[in-house]
């Protein structure tokens, strides 16, 4: 091997070695030389003299031997020798090298790219100075619901007090704004104070950051991030300075940041503006801020808030708990995402699915080792008859390994390189779809290290057992032609057959998954959520009022409005505490008025809808949904019926409704959790009763959309951000989506593996019994017979894996069902197709060897002997 | 005087004592041996070096290129102080052994 030869030249340059070799053999030379003047001073002729003197010296080449055995070089050597020979098996054998470095490194990509996601959202600390200091404010009330934003006015009340704790304290909003007038653009904006720069003290592709304006006025600018400047002014170089109406507020670009940058979480925006340079009537009433900051060093976070609490409580809602309930807390965020609660399951279910896929890749590399460990007793065999010790062996094997794992760990991170934009690119076109763009994921050199480290983990555990029985020192070593294992109980054969079922067993539930969360994920797409959503938009007005619903019926693009307590899809409904023929049972309602139900579309299965008049004077009557009928009533007509409903302003006070009718089930929170388990619907009007919300069905025939409702908004001075229900409902597919892009991809890996695992044991196993087969066929059995019986037994250890992979399968899906409600856990199609699928490949890839098999030439075999 | 081999595991001792008294290039550690015992020691020559090498590397001699008598560029040891430790250490032990072997082989009466 030039190459390696050159290499170790090279490292033995860069440490010394050379040096060392000079010293060895100059002072051999000056030993020699001085013995021979000493002798030709006795007389001796210079010739006679230097050859006595070498002769009392002895073997110049044993002694450097021996030194070279003392100095520390001598493990390079051994190093050297090793990865030469490494590097000669592995050409010896290409076919298994490439097999191991690709399984090695397809997993190892996979890895890489979730550590990047991982990495940049939960591991990198904040791009600011004191990431570690960073904290925000929340408060929690005695039912441990928190509060973690306050309107504008408190905000600046904690911000103007929070000096002796905290450090740059800032306000953070984040929004939707339309941006331009005739014909506006949506875009994400982040609102906040002047301080928040001060932390973030961007690198700005053009212009400046914003900044704190001289006395009272606030500045009326924007500044972009690259996306938005793309986006909003189409790369405009020529931006700066230029104006962008912002919701209707003329606002002055001052900078745009470069590529890449963002801001303090993990969206970033099109644009941030400062708070107090919005639509002032809107800053007053609907929008809320955050509070964040660093810890002022030696302030702990216990001191800080101790500190805050008497100024936030009075500022805090606490639903009802008394001030001195609420407990006031600076949460820690050093990272982009916090981790929490709602994130921890899905870190830790993505964690588990990396890691089967790891665990069936390391079955099948140890399975690859084994076979060639298998063919290679022989020569290990010679090696120690030479007098190779043990650890030596271990040390030429498992120099093998660790090289076929840096092999892999640079191609994974080639892999990883080129394919992190395009995961990055996928799984953000799920969140962009919903209007936002996230903030870049990076390969560098955390991901390289942590690459090297899996890699170096997975290559010496996967080596290792099969080298440690490799090199046991017993007499029989090499003889046999298949080593056993555990004691002799299990041999080789078997022990990969074993990891062939573990690798079907596994592959299996990641199959399943991905089959069923694709299949979710298509049916969500197609989810009766029990209303129509094409045309239907939520107002998200400012203030709802008789005359801006009657001015929408108005408007000839809108098809229908109504005022409601709460939207569809917003979120689970408020439950009271209901009696209904003497059991008492908790109740989700809804309050609606006349129009709800045909403007969402819901349908009625039976009675009548509400009246004008029953909404305008609350009268005792209800609606039921279906699931509520069901639930309440089993098999009889609830029509006419009552029900008792406490009274939320007295607690203990019921009233009773009669029931006049029957809707359709809807889903009224997250789409995943399915449809309402119960819902009660109550008359009201927005002149009487707490309805607060406008849903505005809009003609599906005129394109113009949404922000037409804007301008009648307007025209009454209120402020509006109408949100068309297909966008909420995008928005709650995002986290489906990408869990089954990534189930799909991760299932599609782990098939490929097992297939793969399944190919090498068949292929091995034909290998071996080539003289058999060609034993049989001599004394008659037909080919047909031969491949049959390769066959038969692959499918055999498919089955097996299957049957063990089921039972994961079933806990698995029951686990997620039970979460995610909207999953079917026993989908029949994936517990189909899944296993038949598997049986298929695996009969595919084991058709090729056992073809070979059926060919053997029994002449040939009986010839050979 | 016969000449006698060295008993195994007293080399890198001799060494020692050789180059506790002043520094010495490997001929002239063999020369000092020889000398110190009146002739009586010799050392295969080439064995003195990887023992040479081995106390270096383990730091009880230091080794310094120089020039020598015959004006040639040879590699002076001396000893380190971890070295004279070694060797207080060593002469102990082998005060002790010698003592020992005295007496059973009945050259010595105990205590005198």
């Amino acid at each position: 091997m030039r190459l390696s030869d050159s290499l170790a030249a090279w490292v033995g340059r860069t440490i010394g070695r050379e040096r060392f070799e000079h010293d060895m053999a100059a002072e051999i030379d000056f030993h020699i030389e001085t013995k021979a003047d000493e002798l030709e001073r006795r007389g001796l002729p210079r010739a006679e003299a230097l050859r006595q003197a070498r002769l009392s010296f002895g073997g110049r080449e044993r002694i450097k031997e021996e030194g070279r055995d003392v100095s520390r070089y001598r493990v390079l050597d051994e190093l050297h020798a090793n990865l030469r020979d490494a590097v000669r098996g592995l050409r010896r054998d290409p076919s298994f090298a490439f097999v191991a470095v690709a399984v090695v490194a397809s997993v190892l990509a996979v890895n890489m790219v979730l550590f990047c996601f991982l990495d940049a959202y939960f591991l990198r600390p904040l791009p600011i100075e004191g990431a570690k200091r960073h904290v925000e404010l929340t408060v929690r009330d005695a039912q441990r619901r928190s509060q973690s934003s306050w309107p504008l006015a408190d905000a600046m009340q904690i911000l103007s007090a929070q000096s002796p704790v905290l450090e740059r304290a800032y306000l953070f909003s984040s929004r939707r704004v339309l941006v331009g007038r005739s014909d506006p653009l949506r875009a994400y904006a982040e609102v906040v104070s002047p301080s928040y720069f001060e932390h973030l003290r961007p690198r700005m592709a053009l212009g400046r950051a914003l900044r704190a304006s001289s006395g009272e006025a606030v500045e009326h600018a924007a500044m972009l991030s690259f996306s938005g400047w793309k986006r909003l002014t189409g790369g405009d170089p020529k931006a700066l300075g230029s104006t962008l109406a912002v919701d209707g507020v003329a606002l002055s670009v001052v900078g745009v940041l470069p590529e890449g940058a963002g801001g303090l979480e993990p969206v970033t925006p099109d644009l941030w503006m400062l708070a107090g340079a919005a639509d002032p009537a809107r800053v007053a009433r609907r929008d809320t801020y955050a509070v964040g900051g660093l810890l002022r060093e030696g302030v702990s976070k216990d001191q800080a808030s101790a500190a805050l609490a008497p100024l936030v409580r009075p500022l805090s809602e606490g639903n009802g708990s008394k001030p001195q309930e609420l407990e006031v807390r600076l949460e820690p965020r050093t990272t982009l995402l916090r981790e929490s609660r709602e994130l921890r399951p899905l870190a830790l279910s993505l964690l588990f699915l990396f890691g089967l896929v790891t665990v069936i890749a390391a079955a099948n590399l140890t399975s690859l080792h084994l076979a060639r460990a298998t063919a290679r007793r022989r020569s290990l065999a010679i090696r120690a008859a030479l007098g190779a010790s043990r650890a030596r062996l271990l040390r030429h094997l498992l120099t093998e390994s660790v090289l076929l794992s840096a092999l892999a760990a640079l191609l994974a991170w080639g892999l990883a390189v080129a394919s992190v934009a395009a995961v990055q690119g996928a799984v953000f076109r799920l969140v962009s779809d919903a209007g936002m763009s996230m903030q870049p994921v990076r390969v560098d050199g955390r991901v390289l290290l942590a690459g090297f480290a899996l890699a170096g983990l997975v290559g010496i555990g996967c080596g290792l057992l099969p080298a440690l029985r490799t090199t046991r020192t017993d007499g029989s070593i090499g003889l046999r032609r298949d080593g056993l294992w555990f004691g002799g109980r299990l041999s080789a054969g078997r022990l990969r057959g074993a990891l062939v079922v573990l690798q079907v067993a596994l592959s299996l539930p990641l199959l399943v998954g991905a089959g069923v969360l694709v299949r979710s994920a298509a049916s969500a797409t197609r989810a009766d959520v029990g209303f129509r959503l094409e045309g239907l938009v939520d107002l998200r007005a400012d203030q709802s009022s008789a005359r801006l619903l009657d001015r929408l019926r108005a408007n000839p693009k809108v098809v229908g409005a109504s005022a409601v307590s709460r939207t569809p899809l917003a979120g689970p409904t408020p439950r009271v505490a209901g009696m209904v023929d003497g059991a008492a049972l908790s109740l989700g309602i809804n309050e609606v008025d006349e129009q709800f139900f045909a403007t969402t579309g819901i349908a009625l299965l039976g009675g009548r809808s509400f009246l004008p008049a029953e909404t305008a004077s609350l009268a005792p009557v209800a609606m039921i949904s279906a699931s509520t009928a069901r639930r309440l009533w089993p098999g009889r007509s609830p029509l006419g019926r009552t029900l008792a409903l406490e009274d939320p302003d007295a607690a203990g006070r019921y009233r009773s409704y009669e029931v006049i009718g029957v809707a359709e089930d809807v889903m009224s929170g997250f789409f995943f959790e399915g449809s309402d388990a119960s819902t009660v619907y109550l008359p009201a009007s927005l002149q009487k009763g707490s309805l607060s919300e406008i849903l505005v069905r809009m003609d599906e025939g005129k394109a113009s959309g949404p922000a037409g409702l804007r301008t009648s908004c307007r025209d009454l001075g209120t402020y509006c951000e109408p949100l068309p229900m297909r966008a909420v409902f995008a928005q709650q597919r995002v986290p489906f989506s990408v869990a089954s892009l990534v189930a799909s991809g991760l299932g599609l890996l782990a098939l490929s593996l097992a297939c793969l695992g399944l190919y090498g044991l068949v292929r091995f196993a034909v290998v071996q019994r080539t003289r058999e087969f060609g034993v049989r066929l001599s004394l008659g059995a037909t080919r047909r017979r031969i491949l049959a019986d390769v066959l038969g037994e692959a499918s055999r250890r498919v089955g097996l894996g299957l049957a063990c992979g089921l039972p994961i399968c079933f806990g698995l899906s029951k686990l997620i069902a039970s979460r995610v409600p909207i999953v079917e856990a026993l989908d029949p199609i994936p517990y189909l197709l899944v296993p038949l699928l598997l049986l298929g490949a695996a009969l595919v890839a084991s058709l090729a060897p056992a073809l070979r098999a059926a060919a053997t030439d029994p002449n040939r075999i009986l010839r050979e002997g | 005087m016969s000449t006698a081999q060295i008993l195994p595991g007293t080399l890198e001792l001799l060494i020692l004592r050789a180059v506790s008294l002043g520094p010495l290039h490997g001929y002239g550690i063999l020369r000092r041996i020889e000398q110190l015992s009146s002739g009586a020691l010799t050392i295969e020559e080439g064995a003195l070096y990887p023992a040479l090498w081995r106390l270096e590397r383990d730091g009880l001699v230091g080794g310094e290129w120089g020039t020598s008598d015959n004006n040639r560029k040879a590699k002076f040891y001396s000893i380190t102080r971890k070295g004279e430790a070694k060797l207080g250490e060593q002469v102990a032990a082998w005060d002790r052994l010698v003592e020992a072997m005295g007496l059973v082989l009945g050259k010595k009466e105990p205590g005198r």
